[in-house]
């Protein structure tokens, strides 16, 4: 499979109240095309500021984030996030006053696709994520948390991007919402191509991943799935 | 803590301004006595002692209760006077009734051919002030034949001529009750003995002129006395021209209980021998005919009497020196008829003076005049009403924002410190000792800044007193000078407050108190407050359609104002509640200003030249050169003057149909002495008055109308206008000397003045003048004035008004004299020239405080403040200054308030729209995330404010303009200027959003 994502050294610190925080340390890895990444560790450990880097939501203190073999500091970060890396947010992050399907196409819309054609995409991508067409019309704040999620991943897909970066998708979801997110996440990459990579603290979710790896302290290793699950 | 600091420092010294100002003026209030005193102006106005038959009259329709029955009325007098007398007091002065009438027993009477006059001895002087025993003096023909060797007892009037020897002339006596009683007074009695009692002549007791003489030895020395229940209040004590030189006013018991108490002169008591403490005997006559020395008559003797003691003694004034004060309740009779022209005196609240005098002015018509006499308490107390209401509003102000510091102080120190105080209680300690510690923690911080703050204040507070004092001066919104409102002395009271400090103590305490309980509140609420639960989600609560609108930042503010719900409200109600309140705030800023100029435009101020006391109006001497300089000072836009000038009617010189007579002219008598007696008979004879305005003239200044009839053709702009007649001047008379005279409208009539020239023939005569009757007029007074063109003394106009005289300025008619004066003759000519009256309206009200200016630097006196020339100038602009001041209050308030009020709403504006922006920091953010440019993301949030303020800015508009028309400029400026904020507070806050790191916000949220 074809890396998509390149780490290279990346460390990212910033102010606090009241001291510098080292979030990111010296972090090395790849992030390949159809598989699904978790990145799990303790609140704090620096998983979502990872995650947020590698969405172009900031530049790292040092090193580089390639995406494609291109570094994301010598690209319009605006527009990397439009077309390159789409976000999905454990608080959904869906515009309040905005119907699911406006929430679905606002991604389009910054791209240019608009209409019509953007809200049919919009109806397709809802029945992806398993939700009824009826919710298209709908406001965030009519739906469940686990629907709101599946909106927000189905806003995330419509942006057309291969990386899904999901932080905490499933922190405010019951285990059986968890489960349906992660199942569609893994479709994703798995039948869609999608490099997917999950922050999370749910281990339960773990045996579904393909890699998985481990933050402490803003250091990332990546662990040995096989040998994390293998039966005693 | 600085805030706090800061604010209580503030708010005391504001609290001590407001004190020590609001102390002050209470002293004020005790110190000044502000009196209204309503008089009528009266034809011998102002004689304190004349009975006018027309105010008599006048008085019948007056409402007294016009006054009684207003709110700052708190005593109301009528004047209670009497005719007294005194035994044992004697009069020198000059106000005397019958000063020269004379009861005399003359002998050795002898006819002077050369003379042409008696000369005699005067053998008994029964009457005379100025007439003694064995004095020689010359007695008129007019008496009759006098036989030699006898002995006459002679009624006359005695005179000064251009001898030593008085004269002694027939004359009338005018006491009412003799008239009505039909008395025959002869002018002599032959007295002589027959010679059986070795005495040469005998007095007959009984005889009419023995009565006179006794009669007039008593009204000559009589009293004034005058009864009150107030004596401070009368206007000679309230004004100060009488004050206690000894001994005290009344006290409120003896002017309740009835006691026989008297204030009089020192000159009196001085006269009596008497002192403070000692008793005199007080005779009162009254009887049924007006005037007060009608009121006795030897033979009707005197209605009261009664023994007074003597409490105050006064310093003199000549004209006061015999009045005699009593309390009303001593009961002393009273005349029914009014003596003087004071109509009543109304003691009134201080602070309402200026409103009192705009709502009596209106009321109180005719020749009824009111004039207030505050003291000077305007003057030194309305700067310091004014420095207390800004004190109260900024007082206010501070306490308004403390009290919000104090919240916040609370919210701050104690609300968002709830989490600590949450694990504190986790940990066991008890909600008390959690309180003590976050009480003590904010108590200690609220403390030190209120104490030290309080003793900064109390540090400070002599400066800002000083300040306060100096600022007084600015705050001063009339201009009193030669004003009609400001015919008072002023008394002198400083602001010199002593302030304790334990008002600032008490000021730190209070405030030191409301933070611990603010602080006490929120610990309360910080209990209390509910656990957090599930944050509910904001949204519309009904499914929506989703919108086909193209994509874009328009279409996201759209979305967002149309699914806002009653956020979408917020902005347009604010935006609309602005646009109405800043045109209320520029209405009423305008609606004054309108106001303002409505007065100034409407207004015509008139002025007069008057006596230091403000009264009289004519018989004044006033310097032409001055008046010219007046009118050519370009204030003015009318002067009306006065030249009077004693005149001796002749005769007709020519009749109405051109038929002349042969009317001889006056010629001087060779005979000094018969000179003497026609030199004095003209100059006690009415006045010739040239006047330019008769309307303006002393007789009908205070008149409601002037009477008038005119010859075809003619009108009363005859004075003021070049006559059609060249050769003869014209003139308007009163109807009753036409009615004496037999005189028609038409017909010249020929008038002598007392100055002698020589005429063509040779002879010395007097100076005459024949006048054309063009009109007639009904007379105010008993006095037959003529009027005339001002031209008919010889004086040239054209010095005073120039060439180009307005149209309704006078003309000369024979000023030819004046035209080859040079500019100094012209000087010296005018500085020799006299008008007796000068009144002048002002040609713009605007330059009031200009002409003020102007009458100040050119050294002209106001009443009560004598200035470099003795010529005291009175306006008549008191309504016009307190209508000005009170809209120039207004402004100064909205002056100090409206910045304020603007400066508050652009912040505002700036913070609504700077808030609500920033409270989509989470949209926002999301926005970003999906990787929306940063102009997007602003334009979202920036289309949505400007629209929703835009709409309700809109509304407002269209509101206010069908409510009250089109908005004003100033309206509109301001509306801009709230706009502007508004879009401001916007672009700051999405700004700030945009320059934050996305991943920070993001960060933060989750």
């Amino acid at each position: 499979m074809k890396n998509i994502l390149e780490l290279h050294d990346v460390s990212y610190s910033y102010f606090s109240k009241y001291q510098q925080v080292d979030a990111v340390k010296n972090v090395h890895c790849n992030f390949e095309q159809g598989k699904v990444y978790a990145i799990v560790g303790k609140s704090g450990s620096g998983k979502s500021t990872l995650l947020s880097l590698l969405a172009g939501l900031d530049i790292p203190s040092s090193g580089q984030i390639l995406f494609e073999g291109q570094s994301i500091e010598t690209m319009d970060l605006a527009k990397y996030r439009r077309e390159c890396a789409a976000m999905i947010y454990q608080s959904f992050r869906l515009f309040p006053l905005l119907t699911v399907s406006e929430n679905i196409t606002f991604p389009m819309e910054l791209r240019g696709f608009k209409g019509k054609k953007a809200r049919d995409r919009a109806r397709e991508l809802v029945k992806r994520v398993a939700l009824p067409e009826s919710v298209l019309d709908r406001f965030p704040n009519m739906l469940s948390g686990g629907e709101q999620q599946r909106v927000g991943i189905a806003r995330a897909m419509s942006m057309n991007s291969q990386l899904l970066l999901a932080d905490e998708p499933t922190g405010n979801l019951d285990e059986e919402n968890s489960q349906n997110i992660i199942d569609i996440l893994v479709r994703l990459a798995h039948s869609d191509s999608y490099c997917v990579v999950i922050a999370t603290h749910d281990l339960s979710i773990l045996p579904k991943m393909d890699v998985v790896f481990h933050m402490n302290s803003g250091v990332l290793r990546q662990e040995n799935t096989k040998l994390l699950f293998q039966p005693t | 803590m600085l805030l706090i600091f800061a604010l209580t420092l503030a708010l005391a010294l504001g609290v001590s301004v407001w004190a020590s100002v609001a102390d002050f003026l209470g002293d004020c209030d005790d110190f000044y006595t502000t009196i209204g005193l309503v008089e009528y102006m009266g034809i011998s106005y102002p004689d304190d002692t004349a009975y006018d038959p027309a105010m008599d009259k006048a008085l019948q329709s007056f409402d007294s209760a016009t006054i009684t029955n207003d709110e700052s009325t708190l005593f109301w007098e009528t004047p209670s006077r009497s005719f007294g007398y005194v035994e044992g007091f004697w009069r020198t002065d000059t106000f005397m009734p019958d000063r020269m009438l004379s009861v005399l027993v003359v002998g050795n009477v002898a006819y002077s051919e050369e003379n042409d006059i008696y000369n005699a001895i005067v053998f008994d002087s029964l009457y005379s002030t100025s007439i003694k025993d064995n004095q020689y003096i010359f007695i008129e023909k007019e008496f009759g034949t006098f036989e030699p060797n006898r002995f006459y007892l002679i009624f006359g009037e005695a005179y000064r001529g251009y001898s030593p020897i008085l004269h002694i002339r027939a004359a009338a006596y005018n006491n009412a009750i003799t008239k009505a009683n039909g008395v025959n007074i002869p002018r002599m009695i032959d007295i002589t003995s027959d010679g059986s009692d070795e005495q040469h002549f005998t007095i007959p007791e009984e005889s009419i002129l023995v009565k006179i003489a006794q009669t007039l030895s008593v009204t000559n020395n009589s009293v004034l006395v005058s009864a009150t229940n107030n004596l401070l209040a009368l206007q000679d004590f309230h004004q100060e021209e009488l004050f206690f030189v000894d001994g005290r006013t009344f006290r409120k018991e003896e002017y309740q209980n009835g006691s026989k108490v008297a204030v009089i002169s020192d000159l009196m008591a001085a006269r009596l021998g008497i002192g403070v403490g000692d008793s005199f005997e007080l005779s009162v006559a009254v009887s049924d005919y007006p005037g007060v020395y009608n009121s006795y008559w030897v033979e009707d003797g005197f209605s009261y009497e009664e023994t007074f003691t003597v409490v105050g003694l006064t310093n003199t004034v000549m004209d006061k020196s015999w009045y005699v004060y009593v309390p009303q309740s001593a009961g002393v009779p009273t005349s029914p008829f009014p003596i003087g022209y004071t109509v009543g005196c109304a003691i009134i609240e201080n602070e309402d003076a200026l409103d009192f005098f705009t709502r009596m002015e209106s009321k109180i018509n005719g020749r009824f005049n009111l004039r207030i006499y505050d003291q000077g308490y305007a003057t030194v107390a309305l700067p310091y009403q004014n420095i207390l209401l800004t004190a109260i509003i900024v007082t206010s102000v501070c306490a308004f924002v403390q009290l919000a510091v104090l919240l916040l102080f609370g919210f701050l120190f104690i609300y968002r410190q709830r989490e600590a105080s949450e694990t504190m209680l986790m940990l066991g300690a008890g909600k008390l000792r959690v309180c003590g510690y976050f009480l003590f923690s904010a108590g200690a911080i609220a403390l030190i800044a209120t104490a030290s703050g309080a003793a900064t204040a109390y540090w400070l507070h002599d400066q800002i007193i000083l300040l306060v004092s100096r600022a007084a001066g600015n705050f001063a919104l009339i201009d009193s000078r030669f004003s009609n409102g400001n015919l008072t002395i002023t008394r002198t009271l400083s602001f010199a407050p002593d302030l304790d400090w334990q008002l600032f103590l008490i000021i730190g305490a209070v405030v030191f108190v409301l933070a611990i309980l603010a602080c006490l509140g929120f610990m309360l609420a910080a209990f209390n407050r509910s656990k957090p639960g599930q944050k509910k989600q904001r949204g519309p609560s009904s499914e929506g359609k989703t919108s086909p609108l193209p994509g874009g930042s328009l279409k996201y503010a759209l979305l967002s104002i149309l699914r806002g719900g009653e956020r979408s409200l917020v902005v347009p109600v604010l935006a609309l509640a602005i646009v109405i309140f800043l045109g209320q705030l520029t209405t009423t800023s305008q609606r004054y200003q309108d106001q303002l100029e409505a007065i100034y435009d409407n207004t015509t101020i008139e002025g007069y030249f008057t006596d230091i006391k403000g009264k009289q109006i004519g018989n004044l001497v006033l310097n032409a050169y001055d008046i010219r300089n007046l009118y050519h000072s370009d204030y003015l836009s009318a002067l009306a003057v006065t030249m009077d000038i004693p005149y001796m009617y002749l005769g007709i010189s020519q009749f109405a149909d051109g038929q002349m007579t042969d009317l001889s002219p006056l010629y001087v008598p060779s005979n000094s002495y018969r000179r003497e007696s026609l030199e004095e008979t003209i100059r006690r004879g009415p006045n010739l008055t040239a006047a330019n305005n008769i309307r303006k003239s002393p007789e009908f200044y205070y008149a409601d109308d002037v009477e008038m009839t005119f010859l075809e053709d003619v009108d009363e702009t005859f004075l003021a206008v070049p006559s059609t007649h060249p050769q003869v001047l014209s003139c308007i008379v009163p109807t009753s000397l036409m009615a004496e005279h037999g005189l028609s409208l038409g017909d010249s009539i020929r008038v002598a003045t007392d100055k002698i020239i020589t005429n063509q023939d040779g002879d010395r005569i007097y100076l005459h003048m024949d006048l054309r009757v063009v009109g007639s007029y009904e007379k105010q007074g008993i006095e037959d004035t003529i009027y005339t063109p001002l031209a008919i003394l010889f004086f040239d106009t054209k010095l005073i008004w120039g060439e180009d005289q307005p149209a309704s300025g006078p003309l000369q008619l024979d000023a030819d004299f004046s035209q080859d004066l040079d500019p100094e003759q012209t000087e010296r000519y005018l500085k020799l020239a006299v008008f007796h009256s000068t009144i002048f309206s002002l040609k713009d009200s605007h330059e009031l405080i200009d002409f003020k200016d102007y009458l100040d630097n050119y050294g002209y006196s106001q009443v009560n403040h004598i200035g470099k020339i003795r010529e005291f100038i009175v306006l008549k602009d008191a309504s016009f200054n307190n209508a000005v001041a009170s809209i120039a209050q207004q402004n100064r308030y909205i002056k100090l308030l409206y910045p304020f009020l603007y400066t508050l709403i652009a912040i505002i504006s700036i913070t609504v729209s700077y808030l609500l922006v920033a409270s989509r920091k989470a949209e926002f953010a999301t926005m970003r995330g999906l990787g929306a440019k940063r102009s997007r993301a602003f334009f979202s949030f920036f289309y949505e404010q400007s629209i929703l303020c835009l709409l309700g800015t809109g509304i407002g508009i269209i509101i206010w303009q069908l409510i009250y028309g089109q908005p004003s400029s100033m309206h509109l400026k301001l509306i801009a200027g709230f706009l502007i904020s508004y879009f401001l507070g916007s672009a700051i806050s999405m700004i700030i959003m945009n320059q934050t790191k996305v991943l920070q916000i993001l960060l933060d949220r989750d």
